[in-house]
Order: C-alpha cells, then structure tokens, then sequence
C-alpha cells in the first residue's frame, strides 16, 4: 500500500458542520496549516447531507443565555456539564449570525428580525447548508480539504496528541498524519442497534448510518475519556421515513394522538426522554398507533410543509404525495396533516444527549492537544448545529493557544505502522469466513435483544447486559480473526463495523453502571426501575489494557472552569 | 434499494460516485458507473441534485410505504424544482428556493 506523510499545525477529522466551521475560525484567527480530513465530500458528509429546516438552539429576545442552560439541564435530568452547555449557550447567536454571513437563509420579518419558533429556534433553508461551508472552507488558502479518507486512529504518545492515521476508501493509500493539534469532529454513531426497518431499508434512519461511531472508538483507542455514554438518544420520527418530527410538533402545534383518538402528550412529561417514553407505552399497551396530527390547515401551509421537508427528508414528502394526494388539496380534500410516529433505534450521540468525549471547559479532551467538538464532545445536549458550530468556536481560542505554547510532537512512527499492519492484515487474507454485512446484523440483534434495543422496549437487566457484552467481544474478536477487505471499500466497511463494536463494548459498560432509570424513553434498566439521587453524578470511562474501566465524577456547574488534572 | 438510474440518460460523469456520502456508487463492469451497494442508501438526494441529466430518482420501496412514485429534483440556481410522477402517470412539480426559508 502506497504511503503518504501529510503534516499540520493543526488537524480536523470530520468536515460536517462542526469540523467545517472550525476550520473557518481557525483560519480567521491565525496563520497555521489547517488539514481538514473526511470520510467523504464534505458538500454532503455527515448528518446534514439532506440539510436541515431550523436551528434548534438560539436565544430569542428576552432570554438569556442561562435559560437555555435550565431548559437542557431539565430535560436531561440534570447529568449536564453546566460550564459546558453555558459556555455554548453564550455563543449561539453570534456564530448564527455569522453563518448568515456566509449565504445562509434564516426567516426574518419586515424588520429584519428572526422570525422564530418559540423561543429558541430560528426558520432556515438548511438544504444548502453543507454547500455552504465546504465552499467557505474550500476558499481558504490556509486549509486544505483532503476527502473520502478513512481515519482509523489517533497517534498519540505519553497523553499527548500527535496526529492520525487513515485510509483511502477510492485509492489504496494510508495516510499518516503527523499534528501538533488535532479536533475530533466526526460525527456519533448509528447503526448500534437494529434499525426501523430491515434489509436493503436498513439505512433508512433519521441519523446518517455513515456515522458509525469513529470519534468515540479512535478516543477510547488513544487513552480519551468518555461521559454519559448510557444516555443514549430514541428520537420520536416519522413511521417509515423516519424523517424528524418537530416542523410539525412546533411549527405547527401538532399534537400527539393515540390510536382511541385521545391526546396523550401531557400524560408522561414533556422532556425528550417521556415524549418516546410515552409513545412507546400507549403503543405497548395497545393504543397505537401514535400519530402526530394537525388539524383544518389551509392548503398553502400543506403545501409549506411539503417543501419544508423537501429541505430536509425528501422522502417523507414523497411519501405523502403518494399517500395524501397532492400538495395543492382540491376542493373537498382532507386539509389534516397526519403521520404515524414511532421512536428510533437508540443512537449515541453528542448533539442531542450528552454521549461522548469528557473535555474541559475549553473542549480539550484528556489526551493534551486533542479537542472534541459537535456529536463527538460530550456532557453538553441540546447542542443541535448551531451548538456545534458554538462548540467550535469555544475550542479553536483554545486550540490556537496550545498550537502556540506546546512542545514537540512525541515520535508515533511504531503505531502508525502497527495500524497499516492491521489493515494489510484484512486486505491479504485469503478469503473471508463472514459476510461483513452478516456481523453487523449479528451486533445489531445482540444489542438489540440483550442491550435494550427497540425490540426489548429500550429495557435490559444486569444479566441481559452481561450476554450482550461476552458476545460483543466474541464477535469483536470473530471481526479481527476472519474478516477479509476486497479493496478499500470493504476496507472501510471493516473498520466501521469495528468501531460500532468498540462503541457498544464502552455503551454496555455504561448501561450496566447507571443503576437507576434517569430517562425512561432513553434507556430502562429493570433492575432498577426509578431515578435514584445517588446517581446525580457522571458516569465515565477509559479504555485500558483492552478493557473499559467505569467510574463515577461530580456534577460540573456552569460558572466553573473545569480543568482536567493530567 | 432507493435509488434508481435510468441508464438512457446517464452520462457516466461520476459526479454521484464523487458526492454520495456512503460511497454506494461504484465503477462496474465496461467502466459504467453504477449503484453497487443500494442498500447503503440514506436517501439524503445528494446525488439526484449532482446529476447532470436527472438520470438519477428517489423511490420509496414497498416495506417503507412506498406505491411506485419515482421522485426527482433539477437544480436551477437557486431553485430546485422537485419532479414526482406517480405510477398512473400522473406528474407533480414542487419547486423550493433557497433564498427561501422554511415557514414553520
């Protein structure tokens, strides 16, 4: 395999929304040689490829930065970072209005205001949002792009970050990449769980099935530790598209309604975790199915909701073309707008829950150099985009400074070439005992039946997780012994799979710790069926010596400046 | 699978192959670029806003609630206009704009 050394001051693994606007700062701020590195092209990669009809989280006027703060912590029942979700609150203004600048549509009144969606949302045309910022990146002659590369790892010695390593996925090439300062912005991971829908729709989910988990398993390889893995993310979506839900539910005051036609919204709570929990129940106990319905709307808002998912989830408005009628209603046509709603697999996932890496205040994570933003950073939900692009602009500050102050980078040639020898490993093989898309689906259904998958009711005991971890190892350990990689492409289909399987190892770990049940339509442990106040605390881990080690840390609050002691 | 090429009007340009962000399209056999792994599809239209020719639609598959309608979108400018035609032959356009934002 052909190698090429790539160096730069600083390295951005994943070019989605929050790597792409990192690497916008990080040009603005300084001089250094900026190499954003992604998987695919960063016009479409990561979970806005479809784009995206409204930013989720914005101050709207009389509020403040701080009620923003509460409205995360109460919905995920207080396991936040407050330092964390406050320093991000306090940008997300800024850094909308700035992408603005750079050609994106946001709703505005006659005077120029926002027009908004209670008080924190803004109305965008997101379907070009990713074209957006690759082509804000691509113009920046400090920052080259280099795409439809693979990273695998980090390189990293004596906790101290010193670059990466990837593959091609069109060429047969392994990158070696050799930073003083490397953001972790790669996305969270879907596809752990057995999806809504099976065989060739398998990929038919609400996050992108491309993100497989790679920043929490490239982390957890390099010594990073990991926060709150075990508050996974169900969302509430549209049946069969699985496109998202809240244009209806907030746009237009659409309600949730069980199959006797009663309104059961108010019945669980209102966070995120009882709205699946509830739709989930009133399904279990055989009031399904659960829609979520808008009633007597003129034709023209038919019409705006159409193209508001056009911007979004095309096929949910395919669907309803070829079930509804047209987008223009003819006189005597229903004006309802219903669909059928059900939760997802769960994902993990930085943007909605507060999965991922444990970072300080300025986003370092606890390997020195290595900063974790967007889907991969942990303790701060709510984050949406906007909040990934705030997270960005709190860690590049922070970045540039250690580009500044930090010493050389430690000599990681010996791991760069232990993993070429992996990969060559998967090429050379004779032949494959297994079908890759035949593990994934074995790790699906492990996780789903024995670590509270859909299938289970999102439930699971201590001995249920005790199966789902001895044969996720198996399986781990069947993925390494007999897997072959017909080119680069399964060369990548090997690695993603290897990452889900270190993911849930860590996912298990976490489940097992939490002994309470924090958030019902998240994650039920029935050994423990109730929150418990004991268990206000984080629950963290680190991989050592191959195994995952669990412990607990305090509660974090906003006004704090949370340091790690390395 | 979601997606389907009409190969009458495809010009074999790799644009798809080059946007698609789960790497389904591939090179085949006589150099012809095709969708090799269909059920990678997220159905994101990334490639059917690339596609020179709109050789490229979107269709819902049976077990997804689809009834054989076959979507397809040319971009112009600003505007996309979204072509849908349904299995009797019945065609719908929708047009969006992105100067335009959602309005709910």
């Amino acid at each position: 395999m052909k190698k090429e050394v790539i160096k730069a001051d600083i390295l951005i693994i994943g070019g989605g929304a929050a790597g792409c606007y990192a690497a916008i700062l990080a040009a603005r701020g300084s001089q250094a040689k900026i190499v954003v590195v992604d998987k695919s092209n960063i016009d479409r990669s990561g979970c806005l490829a479809a784009g995206v009809n409204a930013l989720n989280a914005y101050i709207g006027p009389g509020h403040q930065p701080q009620d923003y703060v509460d409205y995360a912590r109460q919905d995920a029942e207080d396991i936040v970072r407050g330092d964390l979700l406050l320093t991000m609150s306090e940008r997300l203004n800024q850094v909308t209005a700035d992408v603005e600048s750079l050609g994106l549509t946001i709703l505005k009144d006659d005077q120029g205001r926002y027009i908004q969606r209670g008080w924190r949302n803004v109305k965008i045309n997101g379907e070009n949002l990713k074209p957006l910022l690759a082509k804000a990146v691509r113009g920046l002659e400090t920052v080259t792009v280099l795409e439809h590369i693979n990273v695998t790892s980090l390189l990293a010695g004596q906790n101290r970050i010193a670059g990466a390593v990837g593959f091609g996925i069109l060429k047969p090439v392994q990158y070696i990449f050799k930073a003083p300062v490397v953001i972790c912005a790669a996305g969270g991971a879907a596809g752990l769980y057995q999806p809504n829908l099976g065989s060739h729709n398998r990929h038919k989910m609400w996050y992108s099935p491309f993100n497989t988990g790679a920043a929490y398993a490239m982390g957890l390889k390099a010594g990073a530790e990991m926060t709150t893995f075990e508050m996974r993310f169900v969302a509430l979506r549209c049946k069969n598209t699985i496109a998202p839900t809240g244009t209806l539910a907030q746009g237009l005051n659409a309600r949730q309604i069980n199959g006797l036609g009663e309104d059961y919204e108010s019945r669980y709570g209102l966070t995120t975790s009882q709205r699946a929990y509830g739709t989930w129940r009133e399904a279990q106990e055989g009031r399904g199915p659960c829609r979520l319905s808008a009633k007597n709307l003129k034709p023209e808002q038919i019409r705006d909701i159409y193209k508001a998912y056009l911007n979004m989830a095309p096929g949910q408005t395919l669907q309803w073309l070829e079930e509804n009628g047209p987008s223009q209603p003819q006189p005597g046509h229903s004006l309802d707008l219903e669909v059928e709603i059900e939760g997802t697999e769960p994902y993990v996932i930085g943007g909605h829950t507060a999965a991922g890496y444990w970072v300080d205040t300025d986003r370092q994570s606890t390997v020195r150099g290595l900063f974790a933003i967007g889907d991969a950073a942990g303790g701060c939900p709510q984050k949406y985009v906007s909040g990934a692009w705030a997270e960005a602009a709190a860690a590049v500050p922070a970045a540039l400074y250690f580009l500044k102050n930090c010493e050389p980078i430690p000599d990681c040639n010996g791991q760069a070439q232990e993993a070429l020898k992996e990969a060559q490993t998967f090429l050379e093989r004779k032949k494959s005992l297994f079908e890759i898309d035949a593990l994934e689906e074995a790790m699906q259904k492990i996780m789903d039946d024995y670590a509270g998958g859909r299938s289970s009711g999102y439930a699971y005991n201590a001995g249920q997780l005790e199966k789902a971890k001895t044969y996720i190892v198996d399986l781990s350990l069947s993925v390494d012994e007999n897997l072959k990689a017909e080119g680069p492409r399964q060369l990548l289909k090997i690695y993603e799979l290897k990452e889900r399987l270190l993911v849930c190892r860590c996912l298990i770990a976490h489940l097992s710790a939490r002994q309470e049940t924090r958030w019902p339509g998240f994650a039920r442990h029935s050994d423990f069926p109730d929150p418990n106040p004991q268990w206000r605390c984080y629950v963290n881990s680190r991989l050592v010596q191959g195994q995952i080690e669990i412990f607990q840390r305090p509660l974090v609050k906003e006004g704090e400046r949370y340091v790690h002691s390395y | 699978m979601s997606i389907h090429i009409d190969a009458e009007l495809c010009l074999n340009c790799g644009l798809c192959r080059e946007i698609c962000p789960g790497h389904i399209y591939e090179t085949g056999e006589e150099g012809r670029v095709i969708c090799g792994l269909p059920s990678d599809c997220w159905g994101c239209t990334a490639c059917l806003k690339e596609c020179p020719t709109q050789a490229i639609g979107l269709y819902l598959p049976p077990e997804a609630g689809g009834r054989g309608a076959l979507m397809k979108v040319k971009v112009e400018g600003h505007q996309l206009n979204w072509l849908v035609t349904h299995p009797d032959g019945r065609v719908e356009t929708l047009s969006t704009n992105r100067l335009l934002a959602n309005n709910y």
